[in-house]
């Protein structure tokens, strides 16, 4: 009996044990009978193995491409913008000046309205062209600024940098570009105010 | 002891004990060779359907966060920049149109009133400054525009022996005062216009462009070349109108 009993141990011992070997050295074979637990398992075990690289990649392109975005651009001209910087609109003062001055001086003795009108037009004209002088020394100084802020930047650089570089570099250009306009601006209507106040016809 | 222990073996609980070890042994690789065998092509498919889902979820978060970026505004505030706000030319047209035609000029029968006000005032003469209020530049610049159009001229009472060619030359008189006036506030129009840019966009550090991301730095540039060509048109204005004034100044 005791000898009976032993031999089945034995036998039992050897299957579990085969059962084991076969499980530690991942011989698996195929069969239909499956629990679907144990699958889930291995296959989360494998979905791990092979979204890491692929996610990992995925992350690492982005990352570089963030960092693209942030790379400053090759444009240097400080201080070139600071030029327009400054209270007031430029040469206003000087105008306003010497208009206050001439319009003190303008003694007339019973004078008509038309008179009046004519040396009050000749006044404005004069402050007007002042201004205008002040804004044209003034604006030829800040083009002067600008002139020597970018002349030491080679457009050849932009060659070898990057598309989001060139992009800052464009928008800073545009922002310098439109505080130039500005003052071209400004030194037309100037030019304009003055035509507009002399006598003609 | 191998005698007790056959002889409790013997016994019906040892018996009932060693079947049911048994039992369990037997259950036991059971289960464990079970479990170690795999049905591949559900595997697979599990295994597919996972990692599709799980590099599909990647992939959505990736462009989500590049969307969220490309949706960043850009460094320039675009409510900091009002010069395109300033529009005087309504107010040009009703001075030409209403006031000079009605007012002033040699065919004219107006008073004067305001003419008159204006060249007799004791008031400071002052040129419309362009940092100053805007309401305040408006009224400063229509002073100056109605002594530059002048006073009326009473009518075509003192006009019987008039010539065609005299006639025309009043009118063209008439229309080049127009002009000088409409000249005179457009380009008044362009100082302030001119002003208020500089004033607010030189507050702007290009720099900025540098901290932020290129496609900030696109709106940026999309945003200034809006206004660029706003101050452009300014400029093709202005000179317009004077170089329409030049036209009619005759030699």
């Amino acid at each position: 009996m005791i000898m009976r009993l032993s031999s089945i141990v034995i036998v039992v011992s050897a299957f579990v044990c085969c059962g084991l070997a076969s499980d530690l050295w991942g011989i698996d074979e195929p069969c239909p009978v499956v629990s679907e637990v144990t699958l889930a398992q291995k296959a989360a075990q494998w979905v791990t193995a092979f979204q890491q690289p692929y996610c990992d990649y995925l992350q690492t392109y982005s990352a570089l491409m963030v960092k693209q975005r942030l790379t400053a651009g090759v444009l240097k001209a400080p201080g070139a913008a600071d030029v327009f910087r400054g209270p007031g609109a430029i040469g206003e003062s000087d105008g306003s000046k010497a208009l206050a001055g001439i319009s003190s001086r303008i003694k007339l003795k019973s004078p008509t309205a038309s008179e009046m009108a004519l040396a009050k037009r000749r006044a404005l004209q004069a402050g007007t062209a002042i201004t205008l002088y002040a804004a044209g020394r003034k604006a030829l100084a800040m083009a002067s600024q600008v002139n020597g802020a970018l002349s030491g930047f080679a457009p050849t650089s932009l060659d070898f940098a990057s598309p989001g570089q060139t992009q800052k570099d464009t928008a800073k250009l545009a922002h310098l570009r439109g505080l130039v306009e500005s003052q071209e601006l400004r030194l037309v209507a100037l030019e304009k105010m003055l035509d507009a106040l002399k006598e003609g016809r | 002891m191998k005698g007790k222990m056959r002889g409790y073996i013997a016994t019906r609980t040892g018996k009932a004990l060693c079947a049911f070890l048994l039992v369990c042994v037997l259950a036991t690789s059971a289960y464990g060779t079970a479990v170690t065998v795999t049905n591949y092509q559900v595997l697979m498919q599990m295994i597919q359907r996972m990692v599709t889902q799980a590099i599909t979820d990647k992939i959505q978060s990736v462009w989500n966060e590049e969307v969220r970026i490309k949706l960043e505004p850009g460094k320039l505030n675009t409510k900091g920049v009002t010069f395109t706000n300033y529009d005087m030319s309504s107010s040009i047209k009703g001075m030409v149109s209403d006031y000079m035609v009605n007012g002033t000029g040699a065919f004219s029968t107006a008073s004067g009133k305001y003419y008159d006000e204006t060249a007799r005032s004791k008031a400071q003469l002052s040129l419309p400054l362009a940092g100053s209020d805007f309401s305040q530049f408006q009224k400063k610049t229509r002073e100056v525009s109605i002594l530059i159009a002048g006073a009326p001229g009473g009518g075509t009472a003192r006009m019987k022996h008039f010539s065609t060619a005299d006639f025309a030359a009043l009118k063209l008189r008439d229309v080049f005062s127009q002009a000088s006036v409409a000249t005179y506030e457009r380009a008044a129009q362009g100082t302030y216009i001119a002003e208020k840019f500089r004033s607010e966009l030189s507050a702007f550090s290009p720099s900025a462009f540098d901290s932020g991301k290129s496609d900030q730095a696109v709106k940026d540039l999309a945003k200034l070349t809006y206004y660029n060509t706003m101050l452009q048109a300014e400029i093709l204005a202005v000179m317009a109108q004077g170089e329409m004034r030049h036209a009619l100044e005759g030699r």
